[in-house]
């Protein structure tokens, strides 16, 4: 009983951090036409900044809580510097976005790994210590990454549909043009979709680390590999819809936590498996629209 | 310019005409001067720094066979390391496992890599734009996946295992050097840098005799239609699927080649998974992207030069033992420019995608061009006018007086 | 002279055989969801001739020949060309069979100037291949620059050129695959009296060498000088068939007409 309740509950919560790391990759895919291959990195960056603000190692050794905060912030404030700076600049040779994205989502990670060994004195890039936000237990911990997930997945489809400025966003995501005749401002919606891809990111970024022990500048592509799950999670879920990132979310979680609980080197390989399918036999995904060639 | 006759029309023509074929026989003279002076870079340097200049030739070589698939066709690879992995994997296995002679390992791992070829051009067919970018993207992970997998062995192919992140235990054979292992041994280390690089030399000749043959004929013009318009390249009959598969096969058999002959005469060549795919995994397969860029995508000389740019940076900027002001302030640590590698050159790759989106080859082939009619006295050729960078800064110009416009509201 | 127009309102039971023509139709149907585009129609096409293809905006004279073509394949029927049942060939395989295509909405590859995108449909379908290195296939390229009436422009850009030379373009990439048959999509749409000479000597001296040629347009302007016959449709289905004269007269096609636009 205990060994198929266990991996339950940890796909179960894992799943909603997937969701979270997936919903803002597809928002700017959703409303920009942007395959952000940097979103890693701004996973990354909010581990990073918990563990600068968190660790004697660091900057400042405050609470854990002021970490989440203080790496959700990084993540957002890292995703709109690169919208600002860089991407919206070039926004209109796809091509080179694309290069882009890849090169500056390296150049973070790259910037992580030198700051942690040249200037911190972390002795292993690969284990960047951050804590769990609530310590005192597993469950605790999982509990509150389940719940406030869940929140902000929450949140975030309300301020979609019932707010101004998420009516814009689905309208900016439809048509640019159309949306600029009717007077939104597409450079303003891109740059809201960035900053909160990029705080969900960050945010996810913290509690991974915490849950798997530590960061690492690798983790957004070393098992389990959340960068590659959310290419997965987005793939199988259709690029740009938010319910099929929360439903890719679940599929993935389950396959990805199942198959390492059976063999644990298999981590990253089911569902990349499961993602090749879908791209060769239904590219558009569960809810997407026809994007395919 | 509006009342011009005809006959002043066809001089102009005439002129341009002129120009251009000077320059073109120009290009290939500076072509055939650069390979030369490649050629005798062993003279002026010393055996240690041309063990390092060795290893440009790959990238080279690396950076090319990623030219082939993707700046000729625009199917964007991002995982071009999983061609290098498995022809440097592949000839290492053979060589070390199965103890065959050095020839046969590098033809094998060639194929090994043509058939990875195979396997991402097959769905390259299916898959266009960002999805086809995910799975070149995510085909190095898995193979990176699979050498953990399997590093006690895959009976029959692998007896001795592929030896998980820590790479082949047992070395390829050198096909020249100092120890006992080498097919031909010399005593001395300069004899063994300077065969190095001319082997390394004669492979660089061989991908840039293949890929520019294939290029310049009227296949390479069906690769550059398809990455224009594919309905273009049906439309007069191609078929544009062949030409897809084969360019991603080619590109394959490139890379595995080079990184197959690297095993056995590069420098610091192992068998390992930092090797072949990079410390982080995908940086093997974004540098050669960069270094393609740089020298200019679809040209194949440009991957020349964007290596030669690349490790010419990479050497200047390990030099710099310049310690970066107020870093010292912050952190209590000093940080010397050297100890940020590889940052700028991913910065250098990035300003030249803004910028120089064309890459260094083709904006010095217009300069050249401009250049040559301006000393005959002519005006520029057509298409002179405003310069790619110069657009671009205008653009960058205009867009921020929109959001300060904007703010204003 | 009206007989004849007459005859072909009970076309519908009229069949072809693959022999009937150097390019044949049989029923052919295409269907987009529950929309039908092309209904039923056959038609056959004889060596040689120029044969104007009329039909007002969203008759579907595209669809007809994106079938026939192999663009996309039909819903329904058969497609003969040169007695051999080509229905649902690729178009490069199309090509290949001697069957080649101007379009409407012309993207030409704007990395390369005029003269190369015709080398382009000079190439072989070959992966490896001699041919380009020489210089023989820009030879032959130029060549037919100059019988289209691009010589002067062949080193431009072609997004230099003006809308008679991208028709002209179009027409000297068609060629430049050597066809038995040619279509060409409204060849005069936006040109002036003397251009519309020009394009009509050039395919006036291509039938003259032998080839078949079938000439897309909404209306007759500047096709009187060019066709020996002409075929209308609306709906997806022919309404008249004849020689321009009769079909200028014929009730069915004022009628589809009336709307406003001029036949």
């Amino acid at each position: 009983m205990v060994e198929i309740i266990q991996p339950i509950i940890t796909a179960t919560f894992l799943s909603a951090l997937y969701a979270i790391i997936a919903i803002g990759f597809t928002l700017i895919f959703g409303v920009g036409g942007i395959l952000n291959f940097a979103h890693g990195a701004f996973i990354t960056v909010g581990a990073f900044g918990a563990f600068l603000v968190t660790n004697s190692s660091g900057l400042l050794e405050l609470p854990i809580w002021a970490g989440l905060l203080i790496g959700t912030l990084a993540g957002a404030g890292i995703a709109a510097l690169t919208y600002v700076g860089v991407i919206r600049w070039v926004r209109t040779r796809p091509v080179t976005v694309l290069i882009l994205t890849f090169v500056i989502g390296f150049f973070l990670i790259y910037a992580i790994r030198i700051l942690s060994v040249q200037l911190l004195g972390v002795n292993d890039p690969l284990n960047i210590p951050v804590e769990p936000v609530i310590g005192s237990s597993d469950t605790m911990n999982n509990v509150f990454i389940f719940a406030t997930s869940w929140l902000f997945i929450g949140l975030l489809i309300f301020f979609v549909n019932y707010t101004r400025t998420g009516q814009a966003i689905i309208a900016v995501s439809q048509s640019d043009k159309g949306a600029a005749l009717v007077g939104i401002n597409a450079e303003r919606i891109n740059l809201i979709t960035w900053t909160v891809a990029g705080a969900f990111a960050g945010y996810a970024g913290v509690l991974l680390a915490g849950a798997f022990g530590n960061g690492s500048w690798l983790m957004s592509i070393q098992p389990p590999a959340p960068l590659i799950l959310s290419f997965a999670i987005v793939i199988l879920g259709g690029l740009g819809s938010i319910k099929g990132s929360v439903v890719g979310a679940y599929i993935i979680g389950f396959v990805e936590t199942f198959t390492v609980n059976i063999e644990p080197q298999l981590a990253g390989i089911s569902s990349l498996g499961l993602l090749l399918l879908f791209l060769l036999v239904k590219p558009e995904g569960l809810f997407g629209r026809e994007a395919a060639g | 310019m509006a009342t011009q006759t005809p006959h002043e029309g066809e001089l102009d023509q005439r002129r341009t005409q002129a120009v251009t074929t000077r320059l073109v026989s120009l290009r290939h003279q500076l072509g055939i001067l650069g390979i030369v002076l490649l050629g005798l870079v062993p003279t002026v340097m010393k055996p240690s720094e041309l063990t390092s200049f060795t290893f440009v030739l790959y990238l080279m070589m690396f950076a090319i066979s990623w030219d082939v698939v993707s700046g000729y066709t625009g199917q964007l690879s991002f995982g071009h390391a999983f061609f290098f992995a498995l022809g440097g994997y592949g000839t290492s296995i053979i060589t070390t496992q199965h103890g065959l002679p050095i020839f046969v390992g590098i033809v094998g791992g060639t194929l090994v890599a043509t058939i990875g070829g195979v396997l991402l051009g097959v769905p390259a067919l299916r898959l266009e734009g960002p999805y086809l970018s995910l799975v070149t993207l995510i085909a190095p992970l898995l193979l990176y996946q699979s050498f953990v997998l399997f590093s006690d062995g895959i009976p029959y192919l692998a007896p001795k295992g592929l030896g998980g992140t820590s790479g082949l235990v047992a070395p390829p054979p050198a096909i020249i050097d100092i120890g006992s292992s080498a097919l031909i041994q010399v005593d001395q280390f300069w004899v063994s840098a300077l065969g190095k690089y001319y082997i390394s030399f004669l492979a660089l000749l061989v991908v840039l005799g293949s890929t520019y043959a294939f290029t310049r004929s009227s296949a390479g013009n069906v690769l550059t239609a398809i990455r224009e318009d594919e309905a273009a390249v049906r439309s007069v009959g191609l078929n544009p699927a062949k030409f897809k598969i084969f360019a991603f096969v080619f590109s394959a058999a490139v890379g595995g080649f080079a990184a197959a002959v690297w095993m056995h005469a590069g420098p610091t060549a192992f068998p390992n998974t930092e090797a072949v795919f990079g410390p982080g995994r995908i940086d093997k397969s974004i540098n050669v992207i960069i270094i393609a860029i740089i020298g200019g995508m679809g040209t194949i000389v440009g991957s020349v030069v964007g290596a030669l740019f690349f490790g010419f940076a990479d050497t200047v900027i390990g030099g710099l033992d310049v310690a970066i002001p107020g870093v010292e302030l912050l952190f209590g640590s000093e940080l010397t420019i050297a100890d940020t590698s590889p940052l700028p050159t991913f910065l250098l790759g990035m300003i030249v995608l803004v910028f120089l989106p064309r890459g260094v080859v083709p904006e010095a082939t217009e300069f050249g061009r401009r250049l040559l009619a301006r000393r005959r006295g002519e005006e520029p050729p057509p298409g002179g006018g405003r310069s790619p960078v110069e657009s671009t800064l205008a653009k960058y110009r205009r867009e921020i007086e929109d959001i300060l416009g904007r703010d204003g509201e | 002279m009206s007989v004849g127009t007459e005859r072909v309102a009970d076309v519908e039971t009229e069949a072809y055989g693959p022999e009937d023509g150097v390019l044949v139709a049989q029923d052919l149907r295409k269907e987009f969801g529950g929309l039908v585009a092309v209904d039923d129609l056959s038609f056959a096409v004889q060596s040689q001739e120029i044969l104007g293809f009329i039909g007002p905006n969203g008759a579907g004279k595209s669809t007809t020949f994106n079938c026939v073509t192999g663009t996309y394949p039909p819903t329904g029927g058969t497609v003969y060309f040169k007695g051999e049942d080509v229905t649902g060939l690729p178009a490069y395989e199309m090509v290949h069979k001697g069957m080649s295509r101007t379009f409407q909405e012309f993207a030409p590859l704007e990395d390369r100037p005029v003269v190369e995108n015709i080398e382009l449909a000079l190439a072989p379908n070959l992966l490896f291949t001699a041919s380009g290195i020489g210089g023989e296939t820009e030879r032959l390229a130029r060549e037919i620059c100059r019988r289209v009436g691009l010589g002067d422009v062949m080193d431009q850009s072609p997004s230099e050129l003006p809308h008679a030379g991208m028709l002209k373009q179009e027409l000297g990439r068609a060629i430049a695959t050597q066809p038995d048959v040619m279509l060409v999509d409204e060849p005069f749409a936006g040109l002036a009296g003397q251009e519309v000479q020009e394009l009509t000597d050039v395919m006036l001296s291509l039938r003259d060498h032998g080839m078949t040629l079938i000439v897309v347009d909404h209306n007759m302007r500047g096709l009187l000088n060019l066709i020996d016959r002409a075929f209308v449709i609306q709906f997806g289905s022919k309404i008249a068939e004849g020689t321009p004269e009769e079909i200028k007269n014929d009730p069915k096609v004022q009628e589809a007409y009336l709307g406003g636009e001029e036949i």
